[in-house]
């Protein structure tokens, strides 16, 4: 990357860090119960559909600067990893309940999207077939 | 922030320095094992440092004071899921209906089941709340659990877990079911599985992928927005 480029990605993480410290503003001053960073992320969301236009080196760089930090996400979880240390003691009180909550319900969160999204296809392509 | 700088000092730097060298690490022998769920860069790269403080008796405050630099770096991270999310938006608008439809009866039936589970089992209201969020993806979970006064850790590790069960045992569940629409079986891996069940789904198919990874910033949105509202609604 050139020089140049190296500061346009800056800037895109500059903004985004920005839209966050926003988010958090936003969340605090109205005392919403939403996450800061959502509120940030919804107002991302905004901006990209008031004004985005591919292909220029800024939106390159946005682009670039996202993929980077979603790539590389892991990194900042591993604190909040590590963070479990310090909680043992309640996770060994409670562990058979977290673990078969864990599991079933994930199996369960699995198997009702995919039995409904399937259903709705089947009924939306029967449609079609009658009309 | 501020307070951070002021008592920033040398065990600070170097747990950060361990913290990134470990995730490079992670990221190595998790490419080497083929990208198997289990092999996930949060876990070989976190039990090893919670080891060394342990056994080492290393002050976790200290290791704290490093990590918030790291997690202060998930607020920019959470925003730049904007830009995926606005790069499939013409995806979502022509899936619309039946896939907002199956996503928020996966994400209710998700939350409401670990409840009642865990609820029936006897876990306790700081468990309740930690496990509330899990099905999202971490840095949202995190950020809901902060709103509902949930422990973050326990609810990043959670997620963590679900993602790993999801993946393992999601495809299983959903072939026995005979659920063949690969943007179904994304859209179910992403809903309930967040971004592990999401890399899951890249490597059945990519249009699976694609469908799951809309998924999960749909899923974190939506939930974020009503889950705390109804948490306090309720409690």
């Amino acid at each position: 990357m050139s020089a140049r480029e190296w500061m346009q990605c800056g800037l895109a993480f500059l903004g985004l860090t920005l839209l966050f410290l926003w988010g958090t503003w936003v969340q605090q001053s109205f005392a919403l119960t939403i996450p800061g960073a959502v509120l940030g992320l919804l107002t991302m969301v905004g901006l990209l559909v008031w004004r985005h236009r591919p292909g220029t080196q800024s939106a390159v760089a946005l682009d670039h600067t996202a993929d980077t930090l979603l790539a590389h996400m892991n990194l900042f979880f591993v604190p909040a990893g590590v963070g479990v240390m310090a909680h043992l003691a309640l996770v060994a009180r409670d562990l058979w309940p977290i673990m078969a909550a864990l599991v079933f319900s994930t199996l369960i969160g699995v198997a009702t999207t995919g039995l409904v999204y399937q259903a709705l296809l089947k009924k939306a392509e029967k449609g079609k077939g009658d009309a | 922030m501020l307070e951070l700088l002021s008592t920033w000092g040398l065990p600070e730097t170097v747990w950060l320095c361990a913290t990134v060298g470990a995730y490079l690490l992670a990221r190595k022998l998790q490419q080497a094992a083929g990208n198997v769920p289990l092999a996930n860069p949060v876990l070989l790269a976190g039990v090893p440092l919670g080891l060394v403080i342990w056994i080492g008796d290393f002050s976790f405050v200290s290791y704290q004071s490093a990590g918030q630099v790291l997690l202060f770096l998930l607020g920019p991270a959470t925003v730049a899921l904007a830009i995926p999310f606005h790069r499939n938006w013409r995806i979502i608008r022509s899936h619309g209906a039946p896939f907002l439809i199956a996503m928020g009866a996966g994400s209710v039936a998700t939350v409401l089941s670990g409840l009642a589970i865990a609820w029936a089992l006897g876990a306790g209201p700081d468990t309740l709340a930690s496990l509330a969020p899990k099905a999202v993806t971490t840095p949202i979970a995190i950020g809901i659990a902060e709103q509902i006064h949930g422990i973050a850790s326990l609810t990043a590790a959670f997620v963590i877990f679900s993602g790993v069960i999801g993946a393992m045992l999601g495809g299983p569940v959903l072939t026995l079911l005979g659920v063949k629409d690969p943007a179904a079986r994304g859209a179910a891996y992403g809903t309930a599985a967040g971004g592990i069940g999401t890399a899951q789904a890249f490597q059945e198919d990519q249009l699976a992928g694609t469908f799951a990874g809309i998924s999960v910033t749909v899923n974190g949105v939506v939930t974020a927005i009503l889950l705390p509202i109804l948490w306090w609604a309720i409690i």
